[in-house]
């Protein structure tokens, strides 16, 4: 047992759905994916965690400690659910502090802690504000600030990126991963996006039907063939490595067994890097163009989806590219033949 | 105006605003914790308390008064026991609170009611993760979020019970609040006031529900302005 969040043999029923046997280890300060489609469960299963309700069976362990009959304000998980919730008669700072004024702490060391998460979220000059008076990451922002602000053992996040825009979404997924690399807070993150999970997690957890299906790193689940029917990220060429060099704004990415990817981004370390099959191209003799990467293999698989061919190829790293059903049979595909799989620099998302 | 002037009058106006206030907080008192188990939980029985406290609105007021004179009459169990601490359930103000409590005070549970169930039940379960007790979270959390409801149901409870009537000519007929006097001016002496050899023997049916009809508009202008800062 670890002295994280742990799931033990968790089951409990409803008239049309039922939690079966759910088996979850959650190490300390590691950020925790649970992914699963609508309708799952994985917001029952968070809800289960935090003490919305007690299983029929099962226990739930939180730093060695059995929580699972212990009401909400005893465990010490603070919940941000998907639609934020801020309390809308206070401001931001009465938000963020509220948890400290419920269990007394001083003004002094709530103003300290406030002041600390304003500022690492960058919501400083929303003090304040009032919610309603907030755009959708502001609100996130400030929904992640009082989760933390009581110090908990853990923070339990109900799909954080679900109900804001794209450009919000990458800032968000920025922010959530400084906060995590700098307090190393144990995360519980609920989402049905894969990207997402891949971007943040260091271990994702599986949910369908109501059980734990699989649990791995993303790398894990990346290198999965598409084709097995566990496989979560499949066709979506999703590529770990670390960033080794930069050469001006490129970045060079070492992707394993000596493969350097190239793309955009100011990150450095570990990161994750996503390729829509869209974006490759397929030749078989490798012409001259302005694409930065190049991956040598031999095509693998071919799904036919109807006008379009999916082809993965296997090689330096295995990737998917989708053409269209004519280049297919223009160019003799054939599985084993050998291919270059040609994308841009511009076209690599490092997530 | 004479009905201002009349000490009868006066004092019957009084006596409504005060027995219909006296109801309208011990409605807010009962409606809170009701109206939240109502809207919050769901258990055996639930539909059974529901309909209860629906019932005022569905039956005739006078059966309303037949109903509580059968328990809260002098005679009765209820108001024999109380009478034995000399407490008089009938004819006197307590009699008239009591009898307006039940015919009015729906309107206070009902408001909550609605209000708890419009509210995002993981609103309080956030303020418990953060540490917050259940009491905490709900002075803090829950009432900022129902206030407006609670003074609506509390407005709403005031109007109805001081246009009360029907109840009151049965269980508490004396002391007259103003519905009664009206009436009883207006059958004893009509519509409009009444004076002999300089002694006012009825300052106007007409004029007294003037007034009435002047301060339960005051009451209304402040339930439609309650209702406009709960839009906004």
């Amino acid at each position: 047992m670890g002295t994280g969040v742990a799931v033990e043999n968790l089951s409990n029923s409803w008239p049309s759905f039922s939690l079966k046997n759910i088996n979850l280890d959650v190490a300390e300060g590691s950020y925790f994916v649970l992914l699963g489609p609508t309708g799952s469960g994985k917001t029952l299963l968070l809800e289960a965690i935090v003490g919305a309700y007690s299983p029929s069976e099962g226990r739930i362990i939180v730093a060695g400690e059995d929580v699972s009959h212990l009401p909400p304000e005893k465990r010490r998980l603070s919940y941000a659910p998907q639609n934020y919730l801020l309390f809308e008669n206070m401001t931001v700072r009465r938000n963020i502090e509220y948890g400290l004024h419920a269990k007394g702490v001083e003004e002094q060391e709530r103003q300290k802690r406030s002041k600390h998460l304003l500022d690492m979220l960058g919501i400083s000059h929303l003090v304040d504000r009032f919610p309603r008076n907030l755009s959708g990451g502001e609100r996130q922002r400030v929904s992640l600030a009082r989760a933390l602000a009581v110090e908990p053992r853990a923070v339990l996040l109900d799909e954080p990126l679900s109900a804001v825009d794209a450009e919000t979404k990458n800032m968000i997924i920025d922010y959530l991963r400084a906060v995590h690399t700098e307090t190393r807070v144990t995360v519980i993150h609920v989402t049905h996006d894969r990207l997402e999970a891949a971007a943040l997690a260091d271990r994702i957890g599986v949910i369908r039907d109501g059980e734990i299906q699989e649990v791995g790193s993303p790398l894990e689940f990346s290198q999965k063939p598409y084709s097995k029917p566990d496989s979560i990220f499949g066709s979506d060429n999703l590529i770990s490595g670390n960033v080794i060099r930069r050469e001006a704004d490129l970045a060079l990415v070492d992707v394993g067994a000596g493969k350097i990817i190239e793309a955009i981004t100011d990150r450095t370390g570990r990161v994750m890097l996503h390729v829509s099959p869209e974006n490759v191209v397929i030749s078989k003799h490798g012409v001259e163009s302005s694409a930065r990467n190049r991956v040598n293999g031999t095509v693998a698989e071919v799904t036919d989806l109807g006008a379009t061919v999916r082809v993965r190829i296997s090689g330096e790293i295995p990737i998917s590219a989708l053409i269209t059903r004519r280049s297919f049979f223009e160019m003799k595909l054939n599985i084993g033949s050998e291919v270059i799989a040609i994308f841009k620099a511009t076209s690599v998302e490092v997530l | 105006m004479l009905a201002l002037t009349n000490a009868e009058a006066v004092s019957s106006i009084a006596l409504t605003i005060y027995t219909s206030g006296l109801t309208a907080a011990v409605a807010v008192v009962l409606g809170i914790p009701l109206g939240y188990l109502l809207g919050k939980y769901q258990f055996r029985g639930r539909s059974l308390i529901d309909s209860i406290i629906e019932i005022p609105l569905m039956i005739p007021h006078t059966v309303a008064g037949i109903a509580l004179i059968t328990i809260f009459g002098s005679a009765e169990l209820v108001g024999a026991f109380f009478k034995g601490y000399g407490l008089r359930l009938t004819n006197d103000t307590l009699g008239i609170v009591l009898t307006l409590v039940f015919v009015s005070a729906t309107y206070s549970v009902k408001q909550v009611e609605e209000a708890i169930k419009a509210l995002d039940p993981k609103l309080e379960l956030v303020s418990r993760s953060l540490g917050a007790s259940s009491t905490f979270t709900f002075f803090n959390v829950t009432m900022p979020s129902i206030w407006r409801s609670v003074v609506t149901g509390a407005i709403l409870t005031w109007a109805r019970a001081s246009s009360e009537v029907g109840a009151l000519f049965i269980m508490a007929y004396y002391p007259p609040v103003a519905s009664i006097l009206i009436w009883n001016l207006y059958a004893g002496y009509g519509l409009h006031e009444s004076v002999s050899n300089g002694v006012v023997l009825s300052p106007g049916a007409v004029n007294v529900a003037a007034l009435m009809i002047l301060i339960n508009l005051g009451i209304f202008v402040l339930f439609k302005l309650v209702q406009r800062k709960r839009q906004t």
